[in-house]
């Protein structure tokens, strides 16, 4: 086995391992950001840079992927919907900004996208791509739904509809969108949840 | 393979976006559909059956349970020094239990932490944007512990007890236990007042100038009641705030839980049920001194506060008539 494969995969047991048992997110930004600058300074990776940018519109031509993006902006509106004379849209994300806003942005930097350029350099000896996809999307899903620790199904199909969202649009601007729409929308239910139960679940 | 695969997922992908869009309207319109309502009824989501909440400090619980609400933000020193103490209380009486934390969700990375730390699986994490410091543990609808924090609000409590004695037909043990008397937990489950006539719970400043009257006077009813009539005596004290002026007050050495025992000779038909905590150093601003008066069936009859003088005398005539067997 060749020194950068042993070298990648430590470099993503360890980030697991730091996703598992950091809860400081200040702490975690530097530990990543060291990560990310040493994956890059030994890769040398210059390609995936690409997923960074915003994604191109002929992407989002009718396919699978627009269905998603439909159908969670439906759920946007229906929580902006129901939520309008109740919740004001600013306040939802005032009080869950790190559901709202940080975690989607940090979770998909590092479980789609560091985690994706990572594994594909690790899978390259598998020849077939529609495999190596979805090897690499599983066991990307797996460790999203196994972070959450909780209702480890319901985060595995997120993680499925996320992944295919990356890899469809190639832009990791993609599943920030659904997961701040997803959190949001939860957020909404839970203020509405707490008027009657005392409380939710993100 | 690749097309079965990918018809499949094409399916799956359908099926799934389509299923969280109606659970989700479910959930909007009504919380108690939806799937985490599905989950809740098969356990697999524990949250809180809030049952009785008039103060939303007092959650009930169907299920053995104990209801841990700790904000974790203002998670102190005092707070994780009591719970280690309740922790190797459950473990060490393996009872059946479970914790639920409510924080906020900036905080929930928090609640993890805590939980590796305890090394206790059945905790639970619950959301609320309020700040609860409350803790009730039940076992089979017997309450074995209760603390809320330093602001304990003992009228509501209590009056929160009796009414859910009253509308639910039920009787808990009679004993309400603090961080002190921990280790007595063993005790409680006596139901003691079951199935006597009057109970009357107090709690009392112990140093009260009325307070010894008054017990004398329930010592009284009680003697003459027989099983007829109990006392639960919920004393409230400080043992370093009131040791001074229990020396002056006994003009003798005795320790609060002496005096107690003492206490306890002096009136032998008065079943004492004490609450002693060291921490609670704010009990002068509670309202010591009420006595409820509560029938078999559980109903308020009267709520005296023996600090009130003319209250005071009301219940004395009060007691008096039953005593006489006018009531």
């Amino acid at each position: 086995m060749k020194k950068e494969k042993i070298f990648l995969i430590a470099i993503f047991l360890v980030s697991v391992f730091l996703f598992w048992n950091i809860y400081n997110t200040i702490l975690l930004t530097v530990y990543f950001s060291i990560i990310f600058f040493i994956y890059f300074y030994i890769t040398k990776d210059s390609k995936s840079i690409k997923y960074l940018k915003l994604p191109k519109l002929k992407n989002l031509s009718f396919n699978l992927l627009s269905v998603i993006l439909l159908f969670y902006l439906l759920r946007f509106f229906i929580a902006i919907m129901f939520s309008y004379d109740s919740v004001r849209p600013i306040s939802v994300i005032e009080n869950n900004i790190y559901a709202v806003i940080i975690a989607p942005i940090y979770e998909e930097l590092i479980m789609r996208f560091l985690f994706f350029i990572i594994l594909i350099r690790i899978f390259d000896f598998v020849k077939d791509k529609f495999y190596k996809e979805i090897i690499i999307g599983f066991i990307i899903s797996v460790v999203f739904s196994i972070m959450h620790r909780e209702h480890f199904l319901i985060y595995f199909f997120s993680g499925i509809v996320l992944y295919y969202s990356f890899r469809k649009s190639k832009s990791i601007y993609i599943p920030i969108f659904i997961h701040f729409i997803h959190n949001y929308a939860t957020s909404v239910v839970n203020i509405l949840n707490n008027i009657q139960l005392g409380g939710g679940k993100i | 393979m690749k097309k079965f695969l990918k018809v499949s997922f094409n399916i799956f992908l359908v099926i799934f976006l389509l299923t969280s869009l109606i659970l989700y309207l479910m959930q909007i319109v009504n919380p108690n559909s939806g799937f985490i309502h599905y989950l809740e009824q098969n356990n697999s989501v524990q949250l809180p059956n809030k049952i009785y909440s008039e103060n939303d400090n007092l959650f009930i619980s169907e299920k053995p349970l104990i209801v841990k609400y700790i904000d974790i933000k203002n998670y102190e020193e005092y707070e994780i020094k009591h719970f280690k103490k309740l922790k190797d209380f459950i473990l060490k009486n393996n009872l059946n239990f479970e914790i639920i934390m409510a924080t906020n969700q900036e905080y929930k990375n928090d609640f993890y932490k805590f939980k590796s730390e305890n090394k206790i699986e059945k905790i639970y994490y619950y959301e609320s944007d309020k700040i609860i410091r409350n803790t009730v543990l039940f076992e089979e609808n017997n309450i074995l512990f209760d603390y809320n924090d330093k602001y304990i609000d003992l009228d509501k409590l209590m009056l929160n007890l009796i009414n859910y004695e009253n509308s639910n037909d039920f009787y808990f043990p009679k004993q309400i236990y603090t961080n002190d008397n921990i280790d007595k937990l063993n005790v409680a489950g006596e139901k003691f007042y079951k199935n006597n006539y009057f109970k009357a719970i107090i709690y009392e400043n112990i140093l009260n100038e009325s307070f010894y009257l008054t017990l004398t006077t329930i010592d009284d009813a009680s003697k003459k009641l027989g099983k007829e009539f109990e006392v639960q005596l919920v004393l409230y004290y400080n043992e370093r705030l009131y040791k001074d002026k229990m020396f002056n007050y006994n003009k003798s050495e005795l320790t609060p839980l002496e005096y107690i025992e003492e206490l306890k000779y002096d009136n032998p038909n008065i079943r004492f049920h004490v609450v002693y905590d060291n921490d609670f150093e704010y009990e002068l601003n509670i309202n010591t001194g009420k006595i409820f008066l509560v029938n078999n069936e559980g109903k308020i009859e009267y709520i005296f506060n023996s600090k009130n003088d003319e209250s005071n005398k009301i219940f004395h005539e009060y007691l008096e008539k039953i005593i006489k067997k006018e009531l």
